[in-house]
């Protein structure tokens, strides 16, 4: 009798391995599935005769073959690696927008000295006066154009932001489900026999989610897996998902801004791009608030630096009818183009922190911007004590960690200037600031967009000085060098500075060397990645030699039980002869 | 180490993408010739050539500067010989008035030429160009250097004015001015210390010599605004040099410029082949050994 049930459980045990090998081979090109393997022991052996004789073999259970260290490694440098990725796709788009042959900005605005030169050949010749004023709307039309396509980019980017948090709340709920079924499965089964394709499923959204934002995992006794944002946000808890919202920020309407949903399901609550972690979605709101709002700021401040120095030009001569020159370059939304104003305030746009008392109705503006003191496109400032019982307002570079600087108060306008006392910018509030409340200002970031051509005629050009004979050439001379003068950037003294020009190299050269850094990261940590998924496979991955190999030896095992049985049949049936 | 079938066949689509991703870039550099096309490419080197190309541009807009100068002081160079020209004529007339033996009847004959040669001067000296702007008024463009009315020809221009001719750009910090103006070249001062010019001094001699008077000063006033002219010409002649010089010097900028850019961005056509050639053998070699090894299967030999 024991050979019969020692030959079955071999035959049951090598069917299992056959089934499990299959499965194996089926799951082959299955990225998420983990290789499984027959959990084998010997039945328990019978004391005869002085001796422990074997009973077979028994399967107990099939298992998946992973390793956790390694799953969490992959987990973090998926995230890396997403973030890296997504900045560096992002990067590459402005990196496109710059491509050689589409420089028609830096075209327009050599077009534009060459008229003024050809202006100052002939300074009351009507169709050199025309194609001048054409050669600054082409200017205008090209300063227009890139800040369109770069306000195109950051609208896609806002889209992309929505996405991903949508792509973040469906893995979210997944996993919530999966983890309701795996913890059912697990108490119906006594603790037994995890289901292994649930398994596999929840491990691969869990990496799809990791590449969306970073996170950790704590497994718990019914086989749960919860899920918290790098601040310890939870994502998933037990069989409950809790969902980002990507809502408009109150103070800026073409930003947005990430909140969770609260767990007491009160008001969402805000949170900063920092405790995202890495991932995609924090790669997208960083590319928004850093490289691209730089790089609109930059262009805006030589859309706006080009727009004033021509129209100095402009007001200090005479046009051909003796007048004194009106503005050649406005900004849309401005309101006022009248000499020595040319809106410039309205180029700027005010941002106020979200955990300030009141985002919404408590705003920052600006008065007046000096375009060519600037140094950054951007600037902080906080409200703080003034050790008197009151507030003080500082300003600082934005994100530059320097000692804040105080703004001078002057009624409800506020005056930054540098060291030397040179004007940098001035603000008022609407509303009342609270201590602690914060203000981001990007000076010029509509600058490029709303650059306007005035719509001047030819008589209208400024070509002579003041108090000049008619035919004088001083002021078309003057508008050969706008794009030349040093009149960005200057020292805080006033003194050096930057023409507008090599601002525009200087620009292409930060963009090119921003997406070099942000591409260099995305591969170095697409090779760790690669790596170590390369390390997973070859611990979970299937191979089909190795299941080929298996087969063989599981079918082998298979005919060898298959013929014990069959031996017993024999020792039973000579046995039945001989008492016969 | 243990190597999963989807590893080995994903590893490998990767590979074998990345080889040809390098090829089509390759093909892209040797048929566009430009290597650098955008800024991630080589800021240094984009930044290189947007400097150059700034600086062709200039060099560009320099020379035709030089060339519509020199038009424009051709046509001076051209008046100034004209009116030297008259001035010779002019100064002929008056030294043959100077022989005593002459008759009054004589003298009238050459009042008669000379006022000949003074109305062609006045013409000369109050030239308009195509578009009716006085040549020798400077920036006073409307106002016609010298009265054409009865009486004496006066200077109708601002002599207190300074910079009363446009400069251009030729170079570098190089500027030439456009014009002559009538004070330069026509306009000079009697022993008196007034103030004369070319046309006045023949209409004082027309008036002496029908008169039948000693025009021994006009001649000698002749003489000096004579003098003045070729300086005036000389003037011109030294601008027009310059703008030679200058634009030898932009055309030989742009062509250095030129070289500078090219070398800054675009395709090192050697390198781009040999790279191209390498890749070729690079992607054959994986594809053969890759259609190679993927035969082999154990499951070949499972019965």
């Amino acid at each position: 009798m024991g050979i019969l049930s020692t030959g079955l459980s071999g035959l049951l045990n090598s069917r299992d391995g056959l089934s499990v090998s299959s499965n194996n081979v089926a799951n082959a090109n299955n990225p998420a599935y983990r290789r499984q393997q027959v959990q084998q022991v010997s039945q328990q052996s019978q004391f005869v005769n002085g001796g422990h004789v074997g009973q077979g073999v028994e399967t107990v259970d099939v298992t998946r073959i992973t390793d956790e260290f390694l799953e969490n490694q992959i987990l973090r440098t998926n995230s890396r690696t997403n973030y890296s990725d997504t900045l560096a796709t992002q990067l590459e788009r402005i990196d496109d927008l710059f491509a050689d042959g589409n420089n028609a900005l830096s075209e327009s605005i050599t077009a534009f000295s060459n008229a003024a030169q050809d202006l100052s050949l002939r300074p009351t010749d009507l169709p050199t006066r025309q194609n001048f004023l054409d050669k600054a709307d082409f200017v205008a039309q090209q300063f227009n154009s890139l800040g369109r396509r770069l306000d195109d980019i950051q609208r896609d980017n806002n889209s992309k932001i929505e996405q991903s948090v949508a792509d973040i709340n469906g893995i979210t709920q997944n996993l919530a489900t999966i983890n309701e079924q795996i913890s059912r499965d697990i108490t119906e089964q006594d603790g037994r026999g995890l289901p292994l394709d649930l398994l596999d499923q929840r491990d691969d959204l869990i990496k799809q989610l990791s590449g969306k934002i970073a996170i950790q995992t704590v497994k718990d006794d019914q086989g749960r897996l919860n899920i918290f944002m790098k601040n310890g946000q939870p994502l998933v808890t037990n069989e409950r998902s809790f969902d980002l919202l990507a809502i408009t920020d109150p103070s800026d309407p073409e930003n947005l801004v990430i909140a969770r949903e609260s767990v007491a399901g009160d008001t969402p609550v805000r949170f900063s791009t920092r405790y995202l972690g890495e991932g995609q979605l924090s790669a997208l709101l960083e590319y928004r608030n850093g490289p691209l709002s730089r790089y609109q700021g930059t262009l805006g401040l030589m859309a706006a630096r080009f727009a004033e120095q021509a129209n100095e030009v402009q007001f200090g001569g005479l046009d051909l009818n003796g007048n004194t020159g009106q503005a050649l370059f406005e900004f849309a939304n401005s309101t006022a183009v009248a000499p020595p104003a040319t809106g410039i305030d309205s180029i700027a746009e005010t941002v106020s922190a979200f955990d300030n008392a009141d985002p919404a109705n408590v705003r920052m503006q600006v008065e007046t911007l000096n375009t060519s003191q600037l140094r950054v496109p951007e600037y902080e400032i906080f409200a703080v004590d003034d050790g008197n019982n009151g507030i003080e307002y500082k300003f600082r570079e934005l994100g530059s960690g320097n000692v804040a600087i105080p703004l001078a108060a002057n009624g409800n306008t506020f005056t930054a200037s540098t060291p030397s006392g040179l004007e940098l910018f001035s603000i008022s509030f609407a509303g009342t600031p609270e201590l602690g409340d914060s203000f981001t200002l990007r000076t010029s970031v509509n600058g490029s967009s709303q650059l306007r051509f005035t719509g001047l005629t030819a008589e209208d050009v400024v070509a002579r000085a003041d108090g000049a004979p008619s035919g004088d050439n001083s002021q078309a001379v003057l508008f050969a060098k706008v794009a030349d003068n040093a009149s960005l950037y200057k020292r805080e003294d006033g003194s050096g500075g930057v023409s507008i020009r090599d601002a525009f190299s200087r620009m292409l050269t930060v963009i090119g060397n921003d997406t070099i850094t942000a591409r260099t990261e995305a591969l170095a940590s697409g090779s760790v990645l690669q790596r170590l998924e390369a390390e997973q496979s070859a611990v979970s991955g299937v191979n089909l030699d190795e299941e080929a190999a298996q087969l063989i030896k599981y079918q082998q095992a298979y005919n060898a039980n298959a013929k014990v049985i069959s031996m017993s049949q024999q020792l039973f049936e000579e046995l039945l002869s001989a008492i016969r | 180490m243990r190597v999963s079938s989807l590893q080995y066949f994903q590893g490998n689509i990767g590979r074998l993408n990345d080889l040809q991703a390098q090829l089509v870039q390759l093909q892209d550099k040797i048929s566009s010739g430009v290597e650098v096309t955008q800024p991630s490419d080589d800021p240094a080197r984009l930044f290189e050539g947007i400097q150059a190309q700034k600086a062709i541009d200039k060099a560009e807009q320099y020379n035709r500067n030089i060339s519509f100068a020199r038009t424009q002081l051709e046509q001076f160079d051209n008046m100034l010989e004209r009116s030297s020209d008259t001035t010779i004529e002019a100064k002929n007339l008056l030294v043959q008035a100077a022989n005593g033996t002459l008759s009054a009847q004589d003298r009238d004959v050459l009042a008669t030429a000379m006022q000949a040669l003074r109305d062609d001067m006045l013409t000369t000296v109050n030239r308009q160009d195509f578009q009716g702007r006085f040549l020798f008024s400077g920036k006073e463009e409307d106002t016609a250097p010298f009265t054409d009315g009865n009486g004496i020809t006066a200077l109708q221009l601002d002599d207190t004015l300074t910079d009363a001719i446009n400069s251009v750009e030729v170079g570098q910090d190089v500027t030439v001015k456009l014009g002559i103006r009538a004070t330069d070249a026509f306009v000079i001062d009697d022993a008196n210390g007034d103030q004369t010019n070319v046309v006045a001094i023949m209409e004082s001699a027309i008036t002496k010599l029908r008169n039948n008077e000693d025009t021994t000063d006009e001649l000698g006033l002749i003489n000096t605004v004579f003098e003045k002219m070729q300086n005036a010409r000389a003037t011109v002649g030294i601008r027009l040099g310059t703008l030679d010089a200058n634009e030898a010097l932009n055309s030989a900028d742009v062509n250095s410029l030129s070289a500078l850019k090219s070398a800054a961005v675009d395709t090192d056509m050697a390198k781009a082949i040999s790279q191209l050639v390498q890749g070729q053998t690079q992607t054959q070699a994986f594809q053969q050994t890759y259609a190679t090894t993927s035969k082999l299967s154990l499951f070949n030999f499972v019965a």
